[in-house]
């Protein structure tokens, strides 16, 4: 016990009872932003890349509806944009997704759109290595830790997750942490997933839509075949290989 | 009962709250590794606060409890083997510092897309050194380069390719394409270029031109690069008489130099190998002829044929030699508030043609008349054009741009003819021998200035543009044609002719957008045109003391004005809706023409009221697909050739005759269109059909008499028609190292006239399937072939009918060798079907090959000895149908000959090879 060390903060609010509400079903809404000039920027500077970017908003967002219990999550796309900017070729990456987390059977099912070709992604929930970091932030009124980790080898992930939640979920594959996930950055893809607001009614079971569409393949079947059929493109393979493992 | 083999170790403990001696539920109890604060295991208090953490692994652990509210409790714990270790009552803990920043490492993707930008990374695109850009756009994935230069991006034909987004010699993509070095390209950029009123003012009006951007690398904007091709050959084809006869010769070249945002180019060309370049297309000569079509879409009229074609690409009819040379200059400043781009090119050329022409036409009666023409030509022309560009960001809302040419063009030609022609049954109608020369200028300016506003209500803007362009052209020539009518009797044409022409063409137009409702546009738009036509046409027969008479002669001589006044007005909605813009308006015009002819003092006015509906429905589909149908009305104005009521002789046998009672015809275009580019697979998919059906079209009523004489009067009909679609399909294999495709297209023509006082309706229909077969071996080999087969019916409701197919084979390759050698080859392989009357010159094997070595550090110089039509059988030949004659024509062209080129590629920069080769998935550790 001496190793330990006691803090006593002032907290702002009232002392809250022990026995505080903890949260174990509801709904969020992810607002995914995109930051379009920085992927201009990968383009380097030039007039031709100013002109670009001087037509466009600096960020794209789209919206996500995700509901959980302390049994199951599904996220999936929500209310539209007013104003689309259209990515990808008509559709944002990964703008599609519906993702749906069963937390007793151990398992996610994922309906991704990669360009043209639907995949139904089956899996048990990911087992992510996440390292706590010391930064806490207010999401839509709830505490979080930041943790950070890596897809793909290489891809880092910074999440923001709230213990105020009991239900593990997060934006599309996102789960394991101590928490609900509120907020998930991905430096690479220029783009963040951040809550915008939590509501705590009963999510109702038709909410759970359990997505069947696409060609049935693992996450790693998914990810050699992305790769596999751009291979000869260089990193923009890799690019979409991460947005199809998120 | 734990075994030996799976260790267990356990962490326990109770969180309470030590003021108030609370038990606390679903705490967050979580598990992290001590060296790099990474979660091993987490679970939740039960409702008496306790918990225990089954561990893996013994080692050195941190604990973290954490409850809303309270403060993170931290412990260091070291775990055992087996150890159960009890922490019974715990508050909490101070925390670590774990701080990493998060290392974002650039890397360059080899595609990318970007909205609706492809870009493609030059460089991971392996193409032989010192290549031009055209063979880099053959690498590309979803792009594919015919063998004329013509570029296809993800099925859809290219129509624009700018340098830094600017243009760059503008309407001569293969000055670009051929002569721009690919390694001084950084990034190739494929995109649809939305009109500039739609970029303006946010509306998608779902116009787009495929366009290509050439980004080029930084290293290379500070500096300069180029390149020079020397090549000579010996004169090889005794058929030449004056332009080969010091041989063959194809010399180039090309110098960029930059500074910051200033650009400057230059480029030369002397050549009599037929290189691209070579000039300005010669339909307007004679300094009228243009068609004034009212483009209600854009709300703009404007002269089929008044642009004059930067496209230099040399028919193949005759032997050419040419000297052209280019520059252009671009500058922004001022923080790009000013924008100046300009080119200035010059060009002389001379074509000298040797010509065999057999004509059928078909009568009334199913008969017909066959005639035999022998033509020789000479011609020269020396053309100057500028063309500038300024444009003026007044703020971030109002832009105002204004873009000028102007060119001055001379003309030299002279010719002699003679030919014959005789009936079915092979009876000689008549003879005629024909001497022609002239001299020709030209003086032409086209100008736009637009003004833009954009309001603070989003959608709500303002333009006005005015459009004005001019022209003048004279000439000056005699004709001598002698007739002999069956043998019988003679008729002799002497005459001096003159000509004038002047053409003032201006429009102003103002549109006004207003967002009426969310995703809904209306855009207003009003318009008014003049485009005023004067025509002097003089003949002067003959003297007997060889003077020529100084009164005209007045069958043959006219002086007419046509004046035409348009006002339109429209309204158009247009809503733009995720994947969807439709697009629905009404347009309302009046024109007004007015004629009047000099030499009779008459005038007389005729106004059409026109209504234009149209529609648009775009839709984009998931990822590359877009489906567009549209539907639009269009008017064409006669040209003042067509409406000057006079007897043109210069082809005595052929006589035109203006109409003065000639009216607009109205053409109803709908058009449907399909596009999809698969990513994944690499599979394109295209199909498209456009209809368009013409009222009061204007066409001719021929008179054919006895003797073989043809008088042609234009008059209008209805019931002409023309309809094509076009479809296909490919993908490339990776495995194989192919890429494999398919096209199909046909055309249906239906086109009515009068023959002898007889309505004839003729069509002419054409059907063809192809196939492109590409495989590429990285630095070994590179082959394509591509058959394609065509059938082509015509049919005329007085006549034969004429059907043929004809086949094509076209091959490419080239091997890499040892040594820095490298060997090429490629040939057309043309089979055409025999007809009745054509049963000559239909079978051509056109051949050529290279063989090359590269020289000096980085390959920076090439000798290439080449040799063109290996097998002496260009034939120059080809085929028409229409209405109700059939023609074929067999000309001089260039055959066989051999060069030698010298091609030195330069640049201040030293020419690296980093990043040959593809780029690969790497994954950073």
């Amino acid at each position: 016990m001496k190793k330990s060390l006691y803090t006593i903060t002032i907290l702002l609010l009232a002392v809250v009872s022990a026995q505080a509400q903890f949260t174990t079903q509801g709904y969020i809404e992810f607002e995914r932003k995109v930051n379009v000039h920085r992927q201009f920027d990968d383009m380097q500077q030039g007039p031709w890349i100013e002109r670009m970017k001087s037509q466009i908003p600096k960020f794209v967002s789209s919206y996500f509806d995700y509901y959980f219990t302390s049994e199951k999550t599904i996220y999936k796309p929500g209310r539209e944009t007013e104003n689309p900017i259209k990515m990808f070729g008509g559709g944002s990456p990964a703008s599609k997704n519906s993702v749906l987390t069963n937390f007793l059977t151990d398992s996610v099912i994922a309906e991704k759109q990669v360009f043209e070709q639907g995949f139904l992604v089956q899996a048990p929930i990911r087992k992510m290595k996440w390292k706590l970091d010391s930064e806490v932030r207010t999401i839509a009124g709830y505490t979080c830790r930041k943790a950070l980790g890596i897809i793909c080898d290489s891809v880092y992930v910074v999440a923001f997750y709230t213990e105020d939640i009991q239900t593990t979920g997060g934006p599309e594959m996102f789960a394991g942490l101590p928490g609900m996930i509120l907020e998930i950055a991905v430096p690479r893809l220029y783009s963040t997933w951040v809550a915008t607001k939590v509501q705590l009614q009963a999510p109702k079971e038709t909410d759970f839509v359990k997505p069947q569409k696409g060609k049935k393949v693992s996450p790693e079947e998914l990810q050699k075949t992305i790769f596999s059929s751009m291979k000869d493109w260089g990193n923009f393979a890799s690019r979409n290989v991460w947005w199809v493992t998120i | 009962m734990a075994t030996s083999v799976v260790a267990q170790q356990k962490i326990k403990g109770i969180a309470i709250d030590t003021l108030k001696q609370l038990s606390m539920q679903s705490a967050t109890v979580t598990l992290l590794d001590k060296a790099d604060s990474s979660i091993i295991c987490f679970t939740r208090t039960n409702p008496e606060g306790a918990f225990t953490l089954n561990v893996k692994e013994p080692g050195t652990y941190l604990l973290l409890i954490g409850f809303k509210n309270y403060v993170d409790y931290y412990d260091n714990i070291n775990l055992a083997r087996n150890e159960e270790k009890n922490l019974g009552r715990i508050p909490m803990l101070s925390r670590d510092q774990l701080l990493k920043e998060i290392v974002v490492t650039r890397q360059r993707a080899a595609i990318k897309i970007k909205g609706d930008t492809t870009e493609y990374v030059a460089d991971s695109f392996k193409v032989r050194d010192n290549a031009s850009v055209e063979e880099l756009l053959k690498k590309l994935p979803g792009m594919q380069v015919d063998r004329n230069g013509n570029i296809t991006a993800q099925g859809e034909s290219v129509e624009k390719v700018l340098v830094d987004g600017e243009e760059f010699f503008s309407d001569d993509p293969k000055v670009v394409t051929r002569n721009l070095q690919a390694n001084a390209v950084d990034k190739v950029q494929v995109f649809d270029k939305k009109s500039d009123q739609a970029q303006f003012t946010g509306i998608d009006d779902g116009q787009k031109i495929k366009t290509i951007n050439l980004q080029l690398k930084e290293d290379r904007k500070a500096g300069y690069f180029g390149k020079f091709i020397a090549a000579a050959g010996p004169r090889v084809d005794p058929t030449s008489k004056e332009l080969a006869k010091n041989g063959y010769f194809d010399n180039q070249g090309m110098i960029n130099l930059f500074k910051g945002k200033r650009k400057i180019a230059l480029f030369e060309i002397v050549s009599n190998t037929g290189t691209v370049g070579l000039g300005w297309q010669d339909r307007d000569k004679f300094g009228s002829g243009n068609n004034t079509v009212f483009d209600e879409e854009s709300g703009i009229s404007f002269s089929s044929n008044s642009e004059e074609n930067w496209d230099g690409t040399f028919d193949g009819q005759g032997l050419p030699k040419v000297w052209t040379s280019g520059v252009h200059y671009s500058n922004k400043w001022n923080q790009d508030t000013f924008h100046v781009n300009s080119n200035f090119r010059t060009a002389k050329q001379i074509v000298e043609t040797n010509s065999n022409t057999n004509t059928q036409y078909l009568l009334s009666d199913t008969s017909f008349n066959l005639s035999k023409e022998t033509n020789n030509q000479f011609s020269s022309s020396i053309r100057h054009r500028l063309d500038g560009m300024f444009e003026w960001k007044i703020d971030s809302s109002a832009t105002f741009k204004i873009s000028a040419n102007g060119g001055i063009n001379h003309a030299e030609s002279a010719e002699q003819s003679t030919s014959s022609m005789q009936n079915q049954r092979a009876m000689l109608l008549n003879n005629s021998k024909k001497e022609q020369t002239s001299n020709s200028d030209a003086i032409s300016n086209n100008a736009t200035a637009i003004w833009r506003k954009r309001f603070q209500k989003k959608g709500r803007t303002l333009t006005v543009n005015v459009d004005e362009s001019a022209k003048n052209s004279s000439s000056a020539g005699i004709l001598k044609v002698t007739n002999t009518y069956a043998g019988m009797y003679d008729s002799v044409t002497n005459q001096s002719k003159t000509t004038a022409s002047s053409n003032l063409t201006l429009d102003a137009n103002a549109t006004y957008t207003e967002p009426v409702m969310k995703n809904t546009f209306i855009e207003f738009t009003y318009g008014a045109g003049i485009k005023n036509n004067t025509s002097e046409r003089f003949s002067y027969n003959a003297l007997a003391n060889g003077e020529y008479n100084a009164k005209c002669d007045s069958v043959y001589s006219s002086h007419y004005v046509f004046d035409v006044f348009t006002q339109k007005a429209s309204t158009t909605l247009k809503y733009n809706y995720k994947k969807m813009n439709v697009s629905i308006g009404m347009g309302a015009s009046q024109t007004n023409f007015s004629q009047k002819d000099l030499f009779t003092n008459t005038t007389r006015t005729r106004t059409f009221n026109n209504l234009f509906p149209k529609a648009s429905f775009t839709y984009t589909m998931q990822g590359h697909s877009r489906f567009v149908v549209r539907y639009s009305g269009v008017t064409v104005q006669p040209t003042i050739d067509q409406i000057q009521p006079l007897k043109q002789n210069t082809d005595p046998l052929n006589i035109v005759i203006g109409n003065a009672d000639l009216k607009q015809s109205f053409t109803n275009n709908y058009a449907l269109n399909f596009n999809d580019y698969k990513m994944l697979t690499g599979v394109w998919k295209y199909a498209g059909l456009n209809l368009n059906q013409t009222n009061d079209g204007i066409s001719t009523s021929d008179s054919i008499t006895a003797s073989g004489r043809r008088f042609s009067k234009y008059v209008n009909v209805d019931g002409n028609y023309f309809a094509n679609f076009w479809g296909g399909m490919g993908r490339k294999i990776d495995r194989l190292n192919l890429t494999l495709g398919f096209n199909v297209n046909g055309a249906i023509n239906k086109r009515n006239n009068f023959v002898n006082g007889v309505k004839n309706s003729s069509s002419n229909n054409s059907f063809g399937f192809g196939l492109d077969v590409n495989y590429d071996k990285e630095d070994k080999f590179n082959l394509s072939l591509n058959p394609s087969i065509d059938y082509n019916a015509n049919t005329s409701s007085i006549g034969n009918n004429i059907n043929y197919l004809t086949f094509q084979l076209d091959f490419n390759g080239n091997v890499t060798l040892p040594h820095h050698f490298e060997l090429g080859s490629d040939f057309n392989w043309f089979l055409r079907q025999e007809t009745d009357i054509f049963k000559i010159g239909n079978n051509i094997f056109k051949w050529n090959a290279y063989i090359s070595k590269k020289l000096l550090k980085n390959d920076q110089l090439e000798c290439r000895f080449y040799v063109n039509d290996i097998l002496n059988q260009n034939l120059g030949y080809n085929r028409v149908g229409q209405s109700n004659y059939i023609t074929e024509t067999s000309y001089n062209n260039i055959k066989r000959y051999a060069l030698i080129n010298i091609i030195w590629n330069f640049t201040t920069n030293p020419i690296t090879n980093e990043g040959g080769g593809k780029m690969h998935f790497r994954r950073r550790k």
